[in-house]
């Protein structure tokens, strides 16, 4: 398997603008459709060639994974590009951070299963007793990807990463319903987490490392962390609410 | 070995909405009282700011104010011929843990139960016939009426400012208010809660169609106030932010923001965190209990001496703790027999989306407790004689604040990834809102609490085990209540509709509601019910085990009103009449 090099490149000062290696990281603007239909002001968005600031910022810090191996990293990836590709409503979700987004928390307390319980005597369980298996989050993505990767390369010929999309689309799916094995996991589960974490990073706040520009608030219209609508709630009766959203650290 | 202390008066264990209730009423009636908590300490100021709060992934998704799983959980099995299993993680409820409990993450919904619900097993006899009952179904009347508790029910209102506007004021009906309620003394001590657009279709809608809608009563407290207490609460900003959170607005009514400025002050109130109680210790008699044995965040283990014992936890753990410690009898569903785990209930819920290309709703404003609400099948307030079952469900809907993690509401058949998943959230976020159901579960034979014979806690004890489905009964009652939720929003003329029943079997993996009941039931019969009236011990006279756990089923409305209501009448049994005279207050 090829590995690629990634590397994310977050700039610091006020513009807050990123680039990734090889990709663009700033969403595209929406389209003049899509704003009048979200009744949004239209902002400038910092376009991938814009430069940080230099002069008076430090440089920029480049991020990396902490979790995932190489092929992991690639595997992840193309998952999160699947589920959420770019166009004209957002960047791409690995440039918009979701893949590093699942990166960290896989290596934190989450990916650990730092607040779950695990100990034994271990049984395979009924689908309405949840997760029964002796792996932590973190361990159940390094067990299924080798294992989905094998399907893909024994029914296609190619790794994930290198399937077409309908192809992608056949094992996710098969990943749901146990067609497409994942290893020692029970049939959905790694769907399921895969599924969860890639939207937790795409609407999280971008505090974690995902959501970059809070472009996943404005392609839905949320406000994210903001937090007075005392006259709003009722004088925006059936009217869009313009306000940009603020993230946590917008607010702090 | 246990280091063991000077002996108090009362000791609490657990230190949420009924620990702080208990621990002022017997501190004014001059008691030294310790409360043991086995969380942290925290208060609005520093842990609830903004805009730290206001943070979906922490807080809504990774549960940091829930009870940690890993040190303890319980185990969940359907019924006896399935072996429990531990819940890993939590989803379908989220018990709390820390300073204020449950009540910091709570969204402020604060109701009474129907005076009907408190003579359930009556009414419905007396209405249908003695027959209307199915085997296997255990619900019993409260050992109380809705008449003694109301003025307690309007104490605890007064204590959270609670905002809504009385639809009973001693008989007499008012405009504007819940028609079916039972009657009230006098009006909510603010007024009620503003209205979003989708709360106004749904007001709207449903007067139309004869259904009788009012505001959802809030503990979320509409204007600046002053409890009795003498404690200032904010006003709500309807950030969306209360479900799961704490509130950095001293708005939303909890244990900090009502009780607890007024006890830190309290020379004879002592608060202990970090410090888990593992059992209520006895005597050689195992009718009096001599106080608590808890563990510190080192390890050390203390007994607390104490005269009373009051078990302020969460329902399952109340339910634990009394097992644990030998206090009452572990109800057998073989036999029927024993008060202690009989009973365990839930709340059951279920959604009809609604999607209108041509409306905005801005669904991220709001508050927990903002929402219209009809009680017009609920309770027994629709002729079930031709239905068949017992019990019906509130219909709603909330403008609780739809973060975008959890609540990404689609029309049926849109795909869930892709750039045509991108477009239809992009597109119907914004124009979507839910008719939710909340609903009854009925008490049956087979649903129960008891201790787990193969898994234990990190210090050695057995964790709890639930055995719990939806029977028959409610989930035909969901069905019905359900489809009258579909039929509203038919009336609105939607472009797209979605509808999702609660089907069987239960599941703990989806959140469904913490609104479990329960398990430590009070009842008049001690065979029956493990705490009598007044939420005493049947067995162990000098220990009183408060909140939803006395609940003999889960009447549909949220649960912390009447849980608050029955923390003072119990409060006022206490200091009224057992301290008088201890001992047992009911004589069968």
């Amino acid at each position: 398997m090829t590995i690629k090099r990634r590397e994310f490149v977050v700039g610091a000062g006020v513009l807050g603008v990123a680039s990734v290696a090889g990709g663009s990281i700033a969403p595209q603007p929406a389209s003049a459709e899509h704003a009048m239909q979200m009744g949004k002001k239209q902002t400038a968005q910092a376009s991938p060639s814009t430069p940080a600031q230099t002069a008076t910022s430090t440089p920029p810090e480049k991020r990396t994974y902490t979790f995932f191996n190489p092929d992991e990293a690639t595997w992840v990836e193309a998952a999160v590009n699947h589920m959420i590709p770019a166009d004209d409503l957002t960047a791409s979700g690995v440039d918009l951070g979701v893949a590093y987004f699942i990166d960290q928390q896989l290596a934190g307390g989450f990916g650990q299963g730092g607040k779950m319980f695990m100990q034994g005597p271990w049984h395979p369980g009924l689908p309405q007793q949840g997760w029964q298996v002796r792996l932590s989050p973190a361990e159940a993505y390094r067990a299924a990807i080798p294992a989905i990767n094998a399907y893909c390369t024994k029914t296609y010929g190619k790794d994930f990463s290198s399937i077409t999309e309908s192809q992608r689309d056949e094992v996710l799916n098969g990943l749901g319903t146990g067609k497409v094995d994942s290893g020692p996991l029970p049939a959905g589960l790694f769907l399921d987490l895969l599924y969860q974490n890639v939207m937790e990073g795409f609407f999280g706040d971008p505090a974690y490392g995902g959501n970059r520009n809070k472009a996943a608030w404005k392609m839905i219209g949320y406000t994210g962390a903001t937090g007075n609508f005392v006259d709003a709630i009722e004088s925006y009766w059936n009217k869009p609410y313009t306000e940009e959203p603020q993230s946590i650290a917008d607010l702090s | 070995m246990a280091t063991k202390l000077k002996s108090v008066d009362a000791v609490i264990v657990g230190f949420g909405w009924t620990g702080a209730v208990l621990a002022r009423e017997l501190t004014k009636a001059g008691l030294n009282v310790v409360a043991i908590e086995r969380g942290g300490m925290r208060d609005t100021t520093p842990e609830f700011s903004a805009p730290m709060i206001h943070d979906e992934l922490r807080f809504a998704i990774r549960h940091d104010l829930m009870q940690d799983a890993s040190r303890e959980t319980l185990t969940f099995r359907n019924n006896v011929n399935q072996t429990a299993l531990p819940i890993r993680r939590w989803g379908s409820f989220l018990p709390g843990n820390g300073v204020g409990g449950a009540g910091v993450h709570w969204n402020g919904q604060h109701y009474r139960f129907a005076p009907s619900e408190f003579r359930i097993r009556s009414h419905y006899q007396e209405r249908y016939g003695k027959k209307f009952i199915p085997e296997g179904m255990t619900i019993q009347d409260w050992p109380v009426t809705y008449d003694e508790l109301e003025p307690y029910y309007d104490r605890f209102e007064y204590l959270c400012g609670t905002a809504g506007k009385a639809g009973n004021i001693k008989g007499v009906i008012q405009q504007g208010g819940n028609p079916f309620e039972g009657p009230r003394a006098r009006e909510y001590p603010n007024p009620a809660m503003k209205r979003s657009f989708q709360m106004k279709m749904f007001e709207d809608a449903t007067r139309e169609m004869g259904f009788h809608p009012y505001v959802q009563p809030s503990s979320d407290v509409t204007q600046p106030y002053t409890n009795p207490e003498g404690v200032d609460m904010g006003s709500c900003v309807y950030c969306g932010f209360c479900e799961r959170f704490g509130c950095e607005m001293s708005a939303k009514a909890s244990a900090q923001s009502t009780l607890l400025p007024v006890l830190l002050k309290d020379p004879k109130f002592e608060l202990r965190t970090l410090s888990h109680v593992t059992k209520v210790n006895l005597d050689s008699t195992r009718k009096k209990a001599t106080g608590v044995t808890y563990v510190d965040s080192q390890g050390r283990e203390f007994e607390q001496p104490a005269d009373l014992v009051l078990l302020c936890a969460f329902v399952l753990h109340n339910a634990r703790l009394m097992m644990l410690s030998g206090i009452g009898r572990i109800y057998d569903p073989k036999t029927g027999k024993g008060g202690v785990g009989r009973n365990y209930a839930y709340q059951m819920s279920s959604s009809v989306t609604a999607h209108f290309n041509d409306k905005v709703f801005n669904p991220f404003m709001g508050a927990g407790a903002c929402a219209m609400i009809m009680d017009d099948f609920n309770y027994d307030n629709f002729d079930h004689g031709p239905l068949g079952f017992i019990g019906g469900s509130y219909l709603c809907v909330e403008s609780k604040g739809q973060r975008p993690i959890d609540f990404r509401n689609l029309p049926p058949g849109e795909p869930r990834w892709g750039k045509g998943w991108k477009q239809s959230v992009s597109h119907w976020y914004n124009r979507t809102f839910v008719i939710a159901a909340f609903g009854s579960v009925t008490a049956q034979r087979g649903n129960y609490l008891d201790l787990d014979p193969n898994y234990k806690d990190g210090f050695g004890n057995p964790l709890l085990r639930m055995t719990f489905d939806f029977s028959k009964n409610d989930l035909d009652m969901s069905k019905y209540c359900t489809d009258r939720a579909a039929d509203i929003a038919k009336h609105m003329n939607p472009d797209k509709m979605g509808i999702n029943y609660r089907k069987g079997p239960y599941s703990i993996v989806p959140y469904q509601t913490t609104h479990t009941t329960g398990g430590t039931m009070m009842g008049a019969d001690p065979s029956t019910s493990a705490v009598n009236r007044y939420l005493q011990s049947w067995d162990v006279s000098n220990v009183f085990v408060m909140g939803a756990g006395a609940f003999p089923q889960n009447p549909s409305h949220n649960p912390t009103g009447t849980v608050g209501a029955l923390a003072y009448w119990a409060a006022d049994a206490i200091t009224k009449k057992y301290l008088k005279s201890p001992g047992r207050l009911v004589h069968t």
